[in-house]
């Protein structure tokens, strides 16, 4: 099509009808051919989780996939205000910055792939490669373990290279109990397959690399169970973080620059 | 605003890319007419519509590199950009989020464009007639002053001096902004509030309007003004390990609620 011809939006998944007498408002709107507003539609019977999970994957969720869902959002908000979305979050609001800002700040925070939003995307990539096929799991992350990052350079891109294992823990040679229960937790809600086989082989994995499992690692087989295609994952898993980082951005503009951690002699020059 | 007015109709002075032809900027030929323009003489013009000259582009340059790009990740727009680095986000995450972070009331633009403001508007009334002293002790009273003190170092700014040298050997010390809030500082510091120093906002703030920027032209000259800043930290956040950027502890967080637990059910 040529390009001077061009002024609609494409979609498969969203359609208005248009108020009769203004061409700008809708009276009607239709996410997957489904209407908001008739008594059978979504604003009258679906939850939030429910319509989002329609809206992203098309699929109408049975109770266990929307509790599920439900639940890695919960899991999410343990991450507190330590974690670097939330510091990321709180940096904002003990300085003033717009509310707007402290969710930038936080999205850009939980991005990354320590526990982030492009980690979650290599191990739902590992996935869809691998299943639930243990051998190939512990080869990818041993080969992941040794990966020398500085001489890669078929996958130099955008995203800086990380040399550790995706939803492995680099940092730590200790489980974290909040993983592991989040884990047993929302394999006992899945009716599919890859959290209870996560919850069972977690150990091997493991052992693989020497190094616990995190938040990711259960969050990715969450989404795969759930059928997200990575990138509806990604986003979603995004949001959890945004908002289980707000509540700390929030509080903290109220506490100001004098309640936030500083550092005073934290930072050391090398010459 | 008639909606149908305004459809597949976008009329606009700005400009526009002819496909695969060349670029209008405000009726000029971005291609061919800007050759020898500096980026910053390019950005004013596109965003204001001003012509400076280069060496009032020297002089906006030069307040971002003394005023604005600190290397410390402490810095809040800093941090944002570090944790970025630290989690292996990526680069333009971290610009980004620094660059909205550091749009704040008590400090970067929120400060920046109220210094602008508080200038034009002191300046206005100091036009009208009304006394230098009345206006900045009633500025002090109620709480409108801006660009005098400082919230982490309360004795003064480190920048002033390499900038009002700097304008100085350009020949900016003398324009009637300039001029204006060192007469403030006159004011502030034969009052009971001396402990109000100068900061370096409101000397930027009067050179930028010196220049010609209106508090809002000067507002978008300053949003990109801590990038030299912000990147540093990001790169040198991704030379360290993954999550090496100053962890804290579960003990460092200072709970102020009281330590009985309670029970999600009632």
């Amino acid at each position: 099509m040529p390009i001077d011809s061009l002024k609609t939006i494409t979609t498969a998944i969203w359609r208005e009808e248009a108020h009769p007498s203004d061409a700008f408002i809708a009276k009607e709107c239709f996410l997957r051919n489904v209407p908001f507003l008739a008594d059978n539609g979504i604003l009258n019977h679906a939850g939030a989780f429910e319509a989002f999970y329609f809206g992203y994957t098309g699929i109408k969720p049975k109770s266990w996939q929307t509790s599920l869902l439900e639940k890695m959002a919960v899991a999410a908000m343990t991450v507190g205000p330590r974690s670097y979305p939330g510091r990321a979050a709180i940096a904002a609001g003990a300085g003033s910055s717009t509310i707007a800002s402290m969710a930038i700040a936080a999205v850009a925070g939980a991005a990354g792939q320590l526990g982030g939003g492009h980690e979650l995307i290599r191990l739902l990539d590992y996935w869809s490669k691998f299943g639930t096929d243990i051998e190939a799991w512990q080869a990818q992350l041993k080969e992941d373990l040794t990966l020398d990052s500085s001489e890669n350079t078929e996958v130099l891109s955008v995203w800086p290279e990380t040399a550790h294992p995706p939803g492995h823990d680099p940092n730590s040679g200790e489980n974290s109990p909040i993983v592991i229960t989040v884990l047993e937790q929302l394999s006992s809600i899945s009716k599919n397959q890859a959290l209870p086989w996560l919850a069972k082989h977690r150990q091997t994995l493991e052992s693989a690399v020497n190094m616990p499992i995190t938040l990711v690692a259960v969050i990715a087989a969450g989404f795969h169970d759930l059928d997200f295609q990575p990138p509806a994952a990604e986003f979603f898993w995004l949001w959890m973080l945004l908002m289980a980082s707000g509540l700390h951005g929030i509080e903290q503009l109220s506490f100001g620059a004098e309640k936030y951690p500083f550092f005073p002699n934290g930072i050391k020059i090398q010459r | 605003m008639n909606l149908s007015d305004a459809y597949d109709n976008w009329v606009t002075r700005l400009g526009m890319w002819h496909i695969g032809a060349g670029v209008t900027l405000r009726n000029r030929d971005l291609l061919n007419d800007f050759t020898g323009w500096s980026w910053m003489r390019h950005y004013i013009f596109a965003v204001t519509g001003k012509e400076i000259t280069e060496k009032q582009a020297q002089l906006l340059e030069k307040i971002w590199s003394l005023c604005g790009s600190y290397p410390d990740p402490r810095i809040w727009p800093n941090t944002v950009a570090s944790i970025c680095g630290t989690v292996r986000s990526t680069g333009a995450l971290a610009v980004a989020a620094a660059t909205a972070v550091a749009e704040a009331q008590r400090y970067g633009r929120g400060a920046d464009i109220q210094a602008a403001n508080f200038l034009v508007s002191i300046k206005t009334s100091l036009d009208g007639g009304i006394p230098l002293e009345k206006l900045v002790l009633n500025a002090i009273k109620n709480r409108s002053l801006r660009g005098f003190g400082r919230p982490i170092r309360k004795d003064g700014d480190e920048r002033i001096e390499p900038m009002m040298t700097f304008a100085e050997q350009h020949g900016f010390a003398q324009g009637e902004y300039i001029r204006l809030i060192f007469d403030i500082e006159s004011v502030i510091q034969q009052s009971r509030f001396r402990h109000l120093y100068m900061n370096i906002a409101i000397v930027v703030a009067a050179l930028a309007l010196d220049v010609g920027l209106s508090p809002r032209d000067y507002y978008y000259y300053t949003l990109l003004s801590y990038t030299a800043g912000v990147l540093p930290c990001f790169v040198d956040a991704l030379e360290h390990p993954p999550g090496a950027f100053l962890p804290l502890r579960c003990e460092d967080i200072n709970c102020l609620a009281p330590p009985e637990i309670s029970s999600w059910i009632d």
